[in-house]
């Protein structure tokens, strides 16, 4: 559509001949450098990603056609927190998932960047501690499964793992089985992090 | 309180241990059994491949299974203690 076919003072959504577009915030890039939308609400701050999210929840398409433009939908107040889980009462759009984005616990967000970092750590030392584990009793087995357990070895290569099994299996799988403990502590330790603030807001709404 | 407290990680760290101790417990045994093998007279051939396994697999396994045991036995009471203090925290905050 063209941008003169509306009058650049008013909002075009409003006006004759307006076609819905994709998303509302394109909109008004498409009428023409004119057009100026009137701050419904004023927004002295753009919010920041992390209060985008409490107020609105997880990224997703937006609503197809609010009355209001995008900026007055960031900074609007957010729903009591007991009517977010279910999204019910959400009148916002769609309802949000429930799991990972709840609210007392906020950590474990998955569109936390730290928390994802934290995610990939903890992944990539539990890829450490189980590959170190299976190769000690791989290198363990390879010894064990010879016939004449201390015969000479037929080349080098089998020699070479002979002497892997010998000096580098023990240590290969008590590291590895120590840091299967170790992650399983941490992990343990932060469902127990977890434990006391989703409690607390149980409570919270329970009393509420 | 016990249900709240048995958590994957605790029930986990009680498997490791468990495994970690049966293991220990199996390796000296095999050691045992060697050294009561070999004082019992020369072996065959098959008796002396099983002999060399008894007696070398515990030089190999055993560091790993003290260290399950032992690594088990100290988060074990780490990851209960959290527990049970956000547990306790959680209901003295509650209203």
């Amino acid at each position: 559509m063209s941008g003169a076919e509306f009058d650049p003072r008013y909002d075009p959504r409003y006006q004759r001949g307006w076609v819905e577009g994709p998303t509302d915030a394109t909109a008004p890039a498409e009428i023409g450098p004119g057009f100026r939308p009137e701050p419904a609400v004023p927004s002295p701050e753009p919010a920041s990603p992390r209060r985008a999210r409490a107020s609105d929840g997880p990224a997703g398409p937006p609503a197809p056609s609010p009355p209001d433009p995008p900026p007055a939908r960031v900074a609007a107040t957010p729903p009591p927190a007991s009517h977010r889980p279910d999204g019910s009462d959400d009148p916002d759009g769609p309802a949000e998932p429930v799991g990972p984005a709840h609210p007392a616990d906020p950590a474990d967000s998955l569109d936390d960047p730290a928390a994802r970092v934290v995610r990939i750590a903890l992944g990539v030392a539990w890829a450490v501690a189980v590959g170190a584990t299976l190769a000690g009793a791989g290198l363990v087995w390879s010894l064990a499964s010879r016939v004449p357990l201390f015969s000479q070895p037929a080349d080098s290569g089998e020699m070479v793992v002979q002497a892997l099994a010998q000096y580098a299996a023990p240590s290969l799988l008590s590291t590895g089985l120590l840091g299967v403990v170790v992650l399983t502590v941490v992990d343990g330790l932060r469902r127990a992090r977890d434990l006391a603030p989703a409690r607390r807001s149980a409570g919270e709404e329970g009393g509420a | 309180m016990i249900r709240a407290l048995l958590d994957r990680s605790v029930i986990a760290l009680a498997v490791l241990a468990a495994v970690g101790a049966a293991g220990l417990w199996r390796l000296v045994s095999w050691s045992l059994a060697a050294d009561e093998l070999a004082r019992s007279g020369p072996p065959g051939e098959e008796g002396q491949g099983a002999l060399e396994l008894m007696w070398m697999l515990p030089f190999l396994l055993s560091p790993a299974a003290t260290t399950l045991v032992v690594a088990a036995l100290v988060g074990l009471p780490l990851v209960v203690g959290a527990r049970y203090a956000a547990i306790v925290r959680s209901r003295r905050d509650a209203p």
